[in-house]
């Protein structure tokens, strides 16, 4: 019953902001500021009977979020997005104040999001193949990233080139226990500006390039020590407490390189990441984890759209994807490290674009890790929705 | 001397305006930044430093006549379209048969999506057909990161081509009858 209210509710809600919209549009008609869009990912996942064990489907609104914008005058804007995940936890994924110093320049404030990898910044379902977004965005980025901090960003229009950097607060790494994991790498310590809290700030920043039509570079890199709650009220001058507390912090170092390119049918993607952990061997003895001290990521997708030549603004786009993440690309002596880490996921299917912001996907993917010979099997469906 | 004419006339008109509709200054010193940008395309396009300009009063939309020897050799619209929370400002040139000869971001304002701007990129917009919106669009590649801005350029760059076309041809048909 509950669960039915629910879906209800989440349908209302949808109903709601999307006459809210129509609504908004009254009010944007006579308030240039305000400005209100939305995305949304739904899925159906079906995992492939394993041998003679059957396994239940599960179906999920996966992400709901509202965009609230508000623009002040042409130099001051309000960013902003709510988001249900599936259905009952409610986040805030971007709230930032954005200052336009001159044309090209303006700074923000607030909780952005960090500019690593293609999905996390640019996590529009309609705008990535595959209902899921990709695992290496998942667990090595770990997608969605955001925190509390200051950002200057800047362009130059000439040069086809982007840029950002930003002081940030850190993943929370030790609150009376680890955060961090083998499996899951650094994806406990989001923070996501929920009453979060700094020990030392972190730097983060990219570079794009766009100048050769239809090709889009980018290179990112996070520099920091993660944040632990053992340095609030820590005595400087008490040398045992002090190196107990420096065993709750581990130092990350990660780049990312990415590659966007479309012509006419053809759309290709790429990315690697890579993510050197330090300190984790005296982190894994205070937390009993087994953290990895260097990540790595990469896939590579290659899509076609086979309705191209056809006299239609639909698209039917097919598309295959090659990924690899492992959580345990290296790890301190006394860590061993678990192939189960090592993943490899490949993944085929379709979009279809109904109109503009609006799709239906399927793909098909197949699981596989480095500790078995078996490999699972996923069906999913779903919907792709951002206006 | 025409251009200097039509300028301060323009400039006149513009400053009553301000002061009806009490636009900021800055709003102004812009103005005078896209007339000089578009006035550089116009005389390398047409080749010319004596070509003067004139509005058409008929159109919603800011819709010129560039005129050479009392003959219409081109015409050219300064437009704005939607980003995602900001407005982009633009002209196109078209020749006298309202082919579009070249298309130029004036500002741009917001943070994602200035890919738009890219020279190589609008090039693909010359001598585009705008008969069919399906054709039209397949013809420019998207632009993976600045979707909404792509889209709200392909879109009103379509709609001001043919405002412009099916007034003239109108006009046209008026004028033989």
């Amino acid at each position: 019953m509950k669960k039915i209210s629910l879906s209800v509710a989440v349908v209302f809600t949808m109903l709601t902001v999307t006459k809210a919209q129509n609504s908004a549009e009254k009010i944007i008609a006579g308030n240039q500021g305000l400005h209100i869009g939305g995305y949304g990912q739904i899925d159906f996942n079906l995992p492939t009977r394993d041998g003679t064990i059957y396994k239940n489907g599960t179906l999920d609104v996966h992400r709901f979020i509202t965009f609230i914008g508000y623009k002040f005058n042409e130099n001051a804007s309000f960013v902003s997005e709510i988001e249900f995940e599936h259905v009952t936890e409610v986040y805030i994924e971007q709230a930032f104040l954005d200052y336009k110093i001159k044309d090209n320049l303006s700074v923000s404030a607030g909780l952005m999001l960090i500019p690593m990898g293609i999905q996390n910044l640019y996590h529009e379902p309609p705008t990535y193949n595959g209902v899921e977004r990709t695992n290496v965005d998942k667990y090595i980025v770990p997608t969605t990233w955001r925190e509390l901090g200051i950002s200057l960003s800047g362009r130059s229009i000439d040069n086809s080139l982007n840029y950002q950097f930003m002081v940030v607060n850190g993943f929370d790494g030790y609150d009376d226990g680890g955060k961090f994991s083998g499996k899951s790498g650094l994806r406990g310590g989001r923070q996501k500006g929920a009453e979060s809290y700094i020990t030392f700030p972190d730097l983060a920043g990219r570079i794009s390039y766009y100048g050769q039509p239809g090709l889009n570079l980018g290179l990112s890199a996070y520099v920091g020590d993660s944040e632990s709650k053992a340095y609030d009220g820590l005595d400087l001058a008490d040398e045992m407490a002090v190196a107990s507390a420096d065993s709750t912090i581990i130092g990350i170092q990660m780049l990312g390189v990415d590659a966007r390119y479309q012509k006419g049918a053809l759309q290709l993607r790429g990315q690697y990441i890579i993510a050197n952990l330090s300190n984790t061997d005296q982190y894994n003895a205070k937390s009993s984890t087994d953290l990895g001290s260097k990540m790595t990521g990469y896939y590579a997708e290659l899509g076609y759209n086979i309705l191209a030549n056809y006299n239609t603004t639909n698209e039917l786009i097919c598309f295959a994807r090659y990924e690899n993440y492992n959580t345990h690309a290296e790890a301190e002596k006394a860590t061993v490290i678990n192939d189960a880490y090592n993943r490899t996921d490949i993944t085929i299917g379709l979009g279809f674009k109904l109109a503009q912001g609006a799709m239906f996907k399927a793909d098909y993917q197949l699981l596989s890790d480095e500790s078995s010979e078996n490999k699972k099997g996923q069906f999913n469906f779903g919907t792709a929705i951002w206006f | 001397m025409h251009i200097k004419n039509n300028i301060s006339k323009a400039a006149t008109i513009l400053v009553v305006a301000l002061l009806f509709f009490s636009f900021k200054f800055s709003d102004w010193e812009f103005d005078k930044k896209y007339r000089a940008l578009i006035h550089k395309s116009i005389s390398e396009i047409f080749n010319s430093s004596t070509y003067i300009t004139e509005e058409l009063e008929s159109f919603e939309e800011s819709f010129y006549t560039i005129k050479e020897s009392e003959k219409i050799v081109g015409y050219f619209v300064v437009a704005k379209a939607p980003s995602k929370f900001h407005q982009f400002d633009y002209y196109i040139i078209f020749n006298a048969k309202t082919d579009i000869l070249k298309i130029e971001i004036l500002q741009y304002r917001e943070n994602y999506g200035a890919e738009i701007c890219n020279k190589r990129w609008l090039k693909k917009f010359n001598h585009i057909s705008t008969y069919n919106y399906a054709k039209y669009n397949r013809e420019i590649d998207g632009i993976s990161g600045a979707t909404i801005s792509v889209n709200s350029l392909k879109k009103d760059v379509f709609h001001l081509t043919n405002v412009l076309k099916e007034k003239l041809f109108n006009d046209d048909k008026n004028h033989k009858k």
